[in-house]
């Protein structure tokens, strides 16, 4: 039998509707999957934000910073008498302090120039907190100048300054 | 006939009031979100600032003029420990900025197009932390009395950021000879400055210009004699008494201590802030006295007048270390204590700058 | 039959118009979605140049003659006598890894200014160009360290002076793509 006028009719308007469904489904899908990568885009971005946060804390905390008397404060240097006790304190403190100024994050401080005869320069883990599930990590690196008090010229008085990367690895 | 449209008019209402509540939701949610992120923002900024001492900063807030920033500090009890827990962010936006670490003051609300940023190094007496003075251009500072540190806050109060730009930071902050004489526009909170010690004191009337003010828009605190400072609010017409705290630093220019009790929104911010101080000034005094020790070996094995010098450094950075712990534990009790013991290692160290190895 | 045919045929140029718009409307989506955020990296660079730039000039060398136990600075003590000395004999001789005693000049730009950007800037894959001229002679620069920066997108240290018997020394550190 032909199919009548009204049933032709149906079958559009139902044709129709699956169209636009089909269409609705792949715009939520594209959606959906749009948001997500802008999800994780933006937690990078947000890791990487960290990253450079720790740094700038970590090169102005008054724990670490060289100091000449009252003038005004050293920037990008650090003294290595303060550096040779702090892990200690820190490591005593992650949780009830130094968590909230860090997060999960590992701070290490090495000696670029000069080296020892055997070829090493010293090395400081002042904050040790990773993370052992993490999703992103990202590291940043800062060059630093290490005043050492305890090595004096003997005449002039001058102090010793080794060239130092202040490596900070933060997780998220 | 009239049957289908009824049908079609329901149908229409319904998918509209579906829609619409999609929208509704979403808007809140959005307006959440955004709270947050500008929170977020916040607490980067004012990050920012702090590690930066004796920095100004001017930061733009004119998408948020229609906004009330917030801050507030709290002290609460943490098993046999008190934690002093700064709060701040967009007033019921958001999820607010909740941090332990940095001492912040600031006005209770700031509305406007631009906030103030200002730090300072606290110093006891090697550097502790930088303190934090935010406050907008609604806040007014009005300075009673005769005194060389008010002429340093209007010094202070005003200057050019950027050049290039020409960026002002411009604290609305005035001198006037009498307490009574004071105007205030409206829209202004005031903070009365008394350095004279005796234009406010409790049941004392409010100036008259200020009477029409809501309460908590008009403020004062007083610089006594020595160190202490004493907080004042008003409640209808007078002055109520809200406390008096101890000004716990070294003295000298820019003390942050002073600057504190005139930017913090009342003694329970002031107090929060220095128990943060202290708490860090417990860690920064253990570094030193591992630096302390390190000194003392390097300098015992000089010849000449360093190993006389250096005598007795290590006991005073071992008592600061215990009287930092005291004062975190019963501020403000024990902590008059740690600041006599810091003068005494300033006035040792200010002996070793000379030709020996200094302590900072 | 020929009306439902051109009836038909509307309903699907119809529904293919409406493909295209929304291909089109998701086409803008994408690119606003794609479209540049702020760029910390900028910040982030400028303040390396500006801190590497600061440790190399203050980082201090020891056994140099004749003062073999002094710790000389690089901007203090050895730019500067190479900037006094560079065409005679300098006061300052620094050792090479080979033991040769060289003149401050020659320390600087074939000794310690590489090294220390190659165990800096160099391991990270930074490119980068150091100079330190005299003011007044910029065209013969005592120091030069770096592949260079020209036509690349570039943060700088800022001018590092340095006041010298023979004039004003500025230093800079340029850190490009």
């Amino acid at each position: 039998m032909r199919p009548t006028k009204a049933q032709i009719q149906m079958t559009e308007t139902i044709a129709v509707l699956f169209i636009f469904f089909v269409l609705l489904i792949f715009g939520m899908i594209f959606y959906y999957k749009y948001v997500g990568f802008s999800l994780k885009e933006e937690q990078q971005a947000a890791v990487e934000r960290r990253a450079a946060e720790v740094v700038t804390k970590t090169i102005f905390m008054p724990e670490i910073q060289c100091t000449t008397g009252n003038l005004l404060q050293n920037v990008y240097c650090l003294d290595v008498m303060k550096m040779n006790v702090l892990p200690t304190l820190v490591s005593g403190h992650v949780e009830d302090y130094y968590f909230s100024i860090f997060s999960f994050a590992t701070v290490t401080v090495q000696e670029l120039y000069p080296l020892s005869k055997e070829g090493k320069g010293r090395t400081w883990k002042i904050y040790d907190n990773p993370k052992k599930d993490f999703t992103f990590k990202k590291q940043s690196s800062f060059y630093v100048v290490l005043r050492d008090d305890a090595v004096r010229g003997q005449f002039s008085g001058r102090v010793k300054h080794s060239f130092g990367q202040v490596v900070v690895e933060v997780y998220s | 006939m009239p049957f289908h449209w009824i049908y079609v008019l329901i149908a229409g209402a319904v998918i509209l009031l579906f829609f619409v509540s999609i929208v509704v939701k979403q808007k809140d949610s959005a307006t959440q979100q955004l709270g947050t992120e500008v929170n977020r923002i916040l607490e980067s900024i004012v990050g920012a600032a702090s590690v930066s001492e004796s920095t100004k900063s001017v930061i733009s807030t004119a998408g948020l003029a229609d906004e009330t920033l917030y801050f507030q500090c709290v002290v609460s009890k943490n098993g046999d420990s008190r934690e002093a827990v700064m709060e701040y962010g967009l007033k019921e936006k958001g999820v607010s900025v909740k941090d332990t670490i940095l001492p912040l003051f600031a006005p209770a609300e700031i509305k406007g197009t631009q906030l103030f940023l200002w730090s300072l190094p606290y110093t006891l007496p090697f550097k502790i932390i930088d303190f934090l003075y935010v406050t907008g251009p609604t806040m007014q500072y009005v300075l009673v009395g005769e005194s060389a540190l008010g002429q340093e806050f209007l010094k202070e109060a005003e200057s050019v950021v950027d050049p290039t730009s020409k960026i002002k930071f411009k604290i609305n902050v005035e001198k006037v000879a009498d307490v009574n004489s004071i105007s205030s526009s409206q829209g202004f909170a005031v903070r009365i400055v008394d350095y004279s010690g005796g234009a406010i004191q409790t049941g004392s009337p409010i100036p008259l210009s200020l009477q029409e003010k809501a309460d908590r828009e008009v403020s004062a605190v007083v610089f006594g004699d020595g160190k202490k400072v004493t907080f004042f609010q008003k409640e209808g017409k007078v002055w109520k008494l809200e406390g008096a705290a101890t000004l716990f630093s070294l003295n000298g220019d820019l003390d942050a201590v002073r600057y504190a009790a005139i930017f913090a929104a009342n003694k329970e911010m002031f107090d929060c802030g220095m128990m943060q101080a202290f708490k860090r000034a417990q860690l920064v005094s253990a570094v030193y006295a591992g630096r302390a020790e390190q000194v003392m070996g390097a300098a015992l094995s000089q010849q000449g007048v360093c190993p006389v010098k250096v005598s007795g450094l290590t006991e005073m950075i071992e008592k600061q270390k215990s009287l930092a712990e005291s004062c975190v534990a019963l501020y403000p009790d024990s902590c008059s204590d740690l600041v006599a013991n810091g003068a005494q290692l300033k006035e040792l160290n200010s002996k070793l700058g000379d030709g020996c190895i200094p302590l900072y | 039959m020929s009306r439902f045919l051109k009836r038909g045929q509307m309903e699907m140029v119809g529904l293919v118009i409406i493909v295209i718009l929304i291909t089109i409307a998701f086409l803008f989506l994408t690119q606003f979605a794609l479209n540049d955020k702020t760029d910390h990296r900028t910040f982030d660079r400028k303040q390396l140049a500006v801190s590497t730039l600061t440790a190399v000039m203050r980082t201090t060398v020891l056994g140099c003659s004749p003062e073999e136990t002094e710790p000389l600075a690089v901007e203090e003590i050895l730019l500067d006598d190479c900037a006094e000395n560079r065409d005679f004999e300098s006061v300052y001789h620094c050792r090479s890894a080979d033991g040769q005693e060289l003149h401050s000049c020659q320390f600087l730009q074939e000794v310690l200014v590489p090294e220390l950007l190659k165990k800096s800037l160099d391991s990270y894959k930074q490119r980068y160009e150091f100079k330190s001229v005299l003011v007044d002679d910029p065209t013969h620069p005592l120091i030069t360290s770096g592949l260079g920066c020209k036509g690349r997108d570039t943060d700088t240290s800022g001018e590092f002076p340095l006041n010298t018997n023979k004039g004003l020394v500025s230093s800079v550190l340029l850190v490009c793509d």
